[in-house]
């Protein structure tokens, strides 16, 4: 690959990420919570764009997507193994990323969530997709969405009912 | 509004409320092929990141340079050398002199065909097999050993490994990747597995699960 073709791939790739950045932080809000959600996109695009099957790619929105997803759960993991040591040598009291949200009813409904089922409420209900459509872009089948929705509704359900 | 109705709305409004406090997206410089995020958040971080991994390297020097006596293995009509190399903080690692530690000798077998390598000198086993997408699974018990050793292919750049429902995962070497599992207290021979395959992105790129038990080596 000449310097011509480095250039025109950078600029097409900070031109993609211009384009996502905003829907991807959303995303992974959602996922992780607003304090570690610019963490969580940095490290996934930039996992992306330096991995040799980067320039393969054909749905490079949807491979974002996934990256998301999957750097949500290696953030959500660590997080709980630091917390469980620091909870077993100081006691503390357990907490999550969305301690930063100021709302009660919202932090006790997304922390009965798995990272799955958040990423799927988010792309029902903020995105307006469909179930193939997120199918495709979380490279899972329709079946499997539509679990991961109705299985999220159930448990939002129950925590929702004095929601207003 | 139906009960169904009325739960979507809530949904949807907890969902705005949980979008409405997303930051702004990292700034990313993309220059020239370069890929580094621009120092407003990661800094510290970086520096965390990059003193843990100096203080790593210096505990496996230390402990390489303790490493054990080479231990014969016969594979097949080889004879080869694995060492035991303990890590820091606990595990090991099995090395080929001249290879990279965790590279093992031969490790990918046949699911219905596993390969059992016996020490030279007598005293355990170590047994190789492999799925018929040629990812390999080896059940280990070589005097005390107890390791499950995933063979991969060579571009791998991790392995999710989840035995019995903990999850571990590993940066295999050369298409392989070892798993100490001597402290989970498992049967790994009887134990289920599942090997997931993923790229630098931590993209899925295959999976295997092993619903059925290992057979039972043991009495052969």
């Amino acid at each position: 690959m000449n310097r011509q073709d480095l250039d025109v791939a950078a600029e097409s790739d900070a031109a993609l990420y211009r384009k996502h950045a905003a829907e991807l932080t959303r995303y992974a809000t959602m996922l992780v919570g607003p304090d570690d959600a610019a963490d969580v996109v940095a490290t996934a695009v930039m996992n992306c764009m330096s991995a040799r099957s980067w320039p393969q790619v054909h749905n490079r929105r949807a491979y974002l997507y996934r990256a998301t997803l999957h750097e949500a759960r290696r953030s959500n993991r660590a997080r709980w193994t630091r917390r469980n040591a620091e909870e077993r040598a100081t006691r503390l009291r357990r907490s999550t990323a969305f301690d930063v949200i100021d709302d009660g009813e919202v932090r006790r409904a997304l922390q009965r969530l798995s990272i799955k089922q958040r990423g799927t409420v988010y792309l029902t209900y903020w995105e307006d997709l469909n179930p193939r459509d997120i199918g495709e872009l979380l490279g899972i089948s329709e079946g499997s969405v539509k679990r991961h929705l109705a299985r999220a509704r159930a448990q939002l359900r129950e925590v929702l009912r004095e929601f207003r | 509004m139906s009960f169904d109705e009325e739960t979507d709305a809530r949904i949807r409004v907890l969902t705005r409320r949980v979008v409405e406090s997303a930051p702004l997206p990292p700034e990313l410089d993309l220059d020239g092929g370069a890929i580094r995020r621009a120092p407003a958040g990661g800094r510290r971080r970086a520096v965390l990141v990059l003193a843990a991994a100096s203080v790593l390297v210096v505990g496996l020097a230390i402990s390489l340079s303790r490493r054990a006596e080479p231990q014969a293995v016969q594979a097949g009509s080889a004879t080869v050398a694995l060492e035991r190399v303990e890590l820091p903080g606990g595990g090991f690692a099995l090395q080929t002199p001249g290879l990279p530690p965790m590279v093992a000798a031969d490790p990918v077998g046949s699911r219905d065909d596993a390969r059992c390598l016996t020490p030279a000198g007598g005293g355990g086993l170590l047994c190789a097999l492999a799925d018929d997408r040629g990812i390999g699974l080896s059940l280990s018990t070589t005097d005390g050993l107890e390791a499950v050793l995933v063979s991969v292919p060579t571009d791998a750049a991790l392995v999710e490994i989840t035995i019995d429902g903990t999850t571990v995962r590993q940066r295999p070497l050369d298409g392989v990747a070892l798993l100490d599992v001597s402290a989970m207290g498992l049967d790994v021979q009887r134990a289920r597995i599942e090997v997931i395959v993923l790229d630098e992105a931590g993209i899925e790129l295959t999976r295997t699960a092993l619903a059925e038990p290992a057979p039972d080596t043991s009495s052969g």
